[in-house]
């Protein structure tokens, strides 16, 4: 979400990892029961489909996509295909990494985005950094996919700072969760 | 002369230096200014920049401002009372602390606030959108559309300025008032939910519509235009529904096509932040339209095409000077038509009717503009 001041939790690298591990392990019911607890454990957040599709199984780690080629400060990067805003490699973070000064909400939306290189589709959250105003480098508006606000799991025009201590936006990061089936 | 005579016209010279001076002279007594003889032309210019300026589109003249907090613009104008309501959300060190979300009553000609209703801290924060809030059609109530990411609703008695309470949405999103103290929201399953507020803003009634779009496939722009009862809204690839409320019951008209069935391969689409305006004089439709593929539904606009509603034909295209994000027609008799380019920092107004350009409006304060309202409503 560009141009706003807006946006809120916190999930660190070994709860990502967490995440996947339990995604790659479970069965999608019960890493729904998981990821609830583990979101109800932290900010109470309702589980919407958006977590829902971090559920799926065999999360790729993203070190294991076959080649991820390109420039994650261009707005021509693969995982930036349902971005509406200023990606966070160009804002002193990376693909994965808020940076310093900022807070990972803990909550995004979903796209599903072409590797160019092995061909195939992944699910990619988009997660916002949030706690300073929007870092305005390198604004990229790709919306694939990208879905109305009554829609929300695929939206970007809503402010992804949900349960962090700011709901100010500075930033988007573009995990690869999946393989889209 | 008398040395007491010589005194006394001393004394009476040296007081016409102070008259003539004063003659000349009046010192200047700084004020404020208030907000008079205001026109259909009047219009705020808001967005995610916090500032919210008043403009006379048709004079090119700054008016006035005032700041929202540290939220997107979400405005409503009561026609019935001389004041104006914005949802503000404000945290306690700027960007970080305590959030308070508040509905602020400000004066329409001082813009002074005249009370503060505080609201729970959870109205919808994105891009900016004429429907995250909405009076009900008599004013007295005005329900706000929250997002955390949760759906609800909230409402306030403007009447007697206090909070009401919070509906559950689950499921649909954003606020359409119409007529009797409803409001439509739109749905994730592609229907639309219909609620009706009693006198004293408690829930009344609630209806649902089976699904009559497809979300995923070719969604409903959430960027409606009214007029009258009715909403208007378009799909991504142009198919314009009407919703109507008759009889109590909430009606979903057949879709009918903006572009032709040549256009549409030549990829005419609906798009940008506010595409749809409505023409209540002339019963018109303006929708802002470009060239482009799937999902380019926020491309920004290189034409208005101009719809008779009644005829559902397509009466006149207004080549714009440069490629637009959001339109608005103001009020009256002779409406301009108000163009904001796709960088925010320009407006380009025309003659409503005509399409004839007449001038370009820039530098009206907000850094993110995006939305208009009209100051009369």
């Amino acid at each position: 979400m560009p141009h706003s001041n807006f946006v809120p939790v916190f999930i660190d690298a070994l709860a990502e990892r967490a995440v996947r591990q339990i995604a790659r392990s479970s069965s999608r019911r019960g890493l729904l029961k998981r990821l609830s607890g583990m979101l109800l454990g932290s900010a109470a957040l309702p589980l919407l489909p958006v977590s829902r599709a971090m559920a799926a199984a065999d999360t790729p780690d993203d070190a294991l996509i076959a080649d991820d080629r390109g420039d994650p400060e261009s707005c021509n990067y693969w995982r930036y295909c349902g971005i509406d805003g200023n990606p966070c490699a160009c804002c002193g973070g990376g693909i994965n990494s808020c940076p310093p000064g900022t807070e990972l909400s803990p909550i995004g939306w979903i796209g599903t985005c072409k590797n160019p290189v092995d061909n195939r589709d992944y699910l990619v959250s988009y997660y916002d950094c949030c706690g300073t105003t929007s870092c305005g480098r390198c604004y990229c508006r790709s919306n694939e996919g990208e879905r109305p606000v009554y829609v929300p799991f695929k939206n970007n025009d809503i402010v992804w700072c949900f349960g962090t201590s700011s709901n100010t936006y500075h930033c988007t990061l573009a995990s690869v969760i999946d393989v889209s089936s | 002369m008398s040395r007491l005579s010589l005194a006394v016209l001393a004394a009476v010279l040296s007081m016409f230096p102070a008259h003539f001076a004063q003659a000349e002279f009046a010192a200047d007594r700084p004020g404020s200014t208030t907000l008079e003889s205001p026109t259909p032309d009047w219009t705020w210019v808001g967005g995610a920049g916090s500032a919210v300026t008043l403009m006379d589109m048709r004079n090119d003249r700054y008016l006035a401002q005032f700041n929202n907090g540290v939220s997107t613009l979400k405005l409503a104008i009561p026609a019935s009372r001389n004041e104006f309501y914005s949802i503000e959300t404000y945290m306690a060190r700027m960007y970080r602390g305590t959030r308070t979300d508040v509905v602020t009553v400000r004066a329409k000609d001082t813009l002074k606030p005249l009370a503060e209703i505080q609201i729970p801290p959870k109205s919808y924060e994105g891009m900016s959108l004429l429907h995250a809030a909405g009076l009900t059609d008599d004013d007295r109530f005005l329900v706000s559309f929250n997002m955390t990411p949760g759906q609800s609703v909230t409402v306030v008695d403007m009447q007697d300025r206090a909070f009401v309470g919070e509906l559950d949405t689950t499921g649909c999103a954003l606020v359409y008032p119409t007529t009797g103290r409803r409001f439509h929201m739109l749905c994730g399953d592609g229907g639309l939910a219909t609620l009706q507020l009693d006198a004293a803003g408690q829930e009344l009634a609630r209806s649902r519509t089976s699904s009559f779009f497809d979300p995923q496939a070719d969604p409903l722009l959430e960027k409606g235009a009214r007029l009258g009862r009715a909403w208007y809204f378009s799909s991504f690839n142009g198919w314009l529904y009407k919703i109507d409320v008759a009889d109590g019951e909430t009606r979903v008209d057949a879709p009918w096509p903006l572009a032709s069935e040549r256009q549409r391969k030549r990829q005419w689409r609906p798009g940008g932040m506010v595409p749809l305006v409505t023409d209540p004089e002339n019963n018109r439709l303006l929708v802002l339209m470009h060239r482009g593929g799937t999902d380019t539904h926020k491309q920004g606009g290189t034409q208005a095409w101009v719809f008779d509603l009644a005829s559902r034909t397509r009466q006149a295209v207004i080549r714009l000077r440069q490629t637009t994000q959001s339109l608005h027609l103001t009020r009256g008799k002779a409406p301009l038509l108000l163009a904001l380019n796709d960088d925010g920092d320009q407006i380009d107004v025309y003659d409503a009717p005509s399409g004839r350009y007449r001038h370009t409006v820039e530098a009206f304060g907000d850094l993110y503009p995006a939305l208009f309202h009209s100051y009369l409503r």
